[in-house]
């Protein structure tokens, strides 16, 4: 890596752990608490924003799956650098997504009375988390460095359907978790409406997850390109 | 307004809205951990791979010369 790409990521590192934590500074000193959740609803600002990155990661998955295949029936070297992005997506799509996953439970507990209900919105949601954990096993499984890739493209395509329905799913059917996006249900118990401040909180968290996102994805590609020549390395010795 | 009022009012607003704050720490908790251990876990690689590489390119070196 060039020395201003460095010096630029970690331009980016200092800022997104800024970001983070100034968020987390607005919401405890500078954000209402909700009046029937109290304190719990704080969760919700890093709930959501881990949310948005997951699925933001994994849909750099299935779009590097693309640019995987396009590059390669091209004959492209550039092709597994977007293996490689593939891979970096997915891991820290999971690292998102497993939080969110977590941080809801705990919501959910104090608001349902339950850690864990098949509701649609959980039920795709560790659905979409289950299946990029398979990716992972299954990839690993692969020793050729060709196969591996194209698999893994083909399979994080396929994959990238499970965002929209988990996304989506609180609005196709019957459930108990809020739907945020799109007003307040009067009839969802545990649905809630925010003030202007608590919605500038959760842009400020969205921003600081989606800069922390850049940084981990970036990082973990070096750490992708690093492995892959050390990958080649051993091939050629070995051969 | 009448003090007597006011407290009334505090100590109802008190009970509507429910002691949370261990959940909330327990939320945060989750966050912290499972990030810095994901930054842990990039770092321990980055040194194993580093170390892999410098064990690896005399070798490289050796066969690029004969």
């Amino acid at each position: 890596m060039s020395a201003s790409k460095l010096k630029w990521l970690t331009v980016l590192s200092i800022l997104s752990a800024l970001a983070v934590v100034g968020a987390a500074v607005r919401v405890f000193a500078f954000t209402p608490i909700e009046r029937e959740m109290g304190l719990v609803q704080k969760v919700f600002y890093f709930h959501l924003a881990t949310a948005w990155v997951g699925m933001l990661g994994f849909i750099v998955a299935g779009v590097a799956g693309v640019m995987y295949l396009v590059k390669r029936s091209r004959k492209s070297h550039r092709g597994m650098l977007w293996d490689v992005v593939g891979l970096a997506a997915v891991e820290v799509g999971m690292v998102f997504v497993l939080i969110c996953i977590l941080t809801g439970m705990i919501w959910a507990h104090r608001t349902w009375g339950t850690w864990w209900t098949w509701d649609p919105r959980l039920t795709t949601a560790a659905i979409m988390e289950l299946a990029y954990a398979a990716y992972l096993m299954l990839r690993a499984g692969i020793d050729d460095p060709e196969r591996r890739a194209r698999f893994g493209a083909v399979y994080a395509i396929i994959a990238t359907i499970s965002v929209p329905m988990t996304f989506f799913s609180i609005r196709f059917f019957r459930t108990i978790h809020p739907v945020l996006i799109g007003g307040v249900d009067p009839l969802n118990s545990s649905s809630m409406g925010m003030t202007d401040e608590m919605t500038v909180t959760l842009m400020i968290s969205l921003a600081a997850f989606t800069l922390l996102f850049a940084t981990l994805l970036w990082q973990r590609i070096r750490l992708g390109q690093l492995n892959q020549s050390l990958e080649q390395a051993r091939l050629k010795l070995a051969q | 307004m009448n003090p007597l009022m006011m407290i009334s009012l505090l100590a109802q607003a008190a009970e509507e809205t429910p002691d949370t704050g261990g959940d909330m720490l327990a939320g945060y908790t989750v966050i912290a951990v499972i990030l810095l251990a994901y930054i842990l876990s990039l770092a321990l690689r980055f040194r194993r791979l580093r170390a892999e590489q410098a064990l690896l390119e005399p070798s490289m070196e050796d066969e690029q010369d004969e």
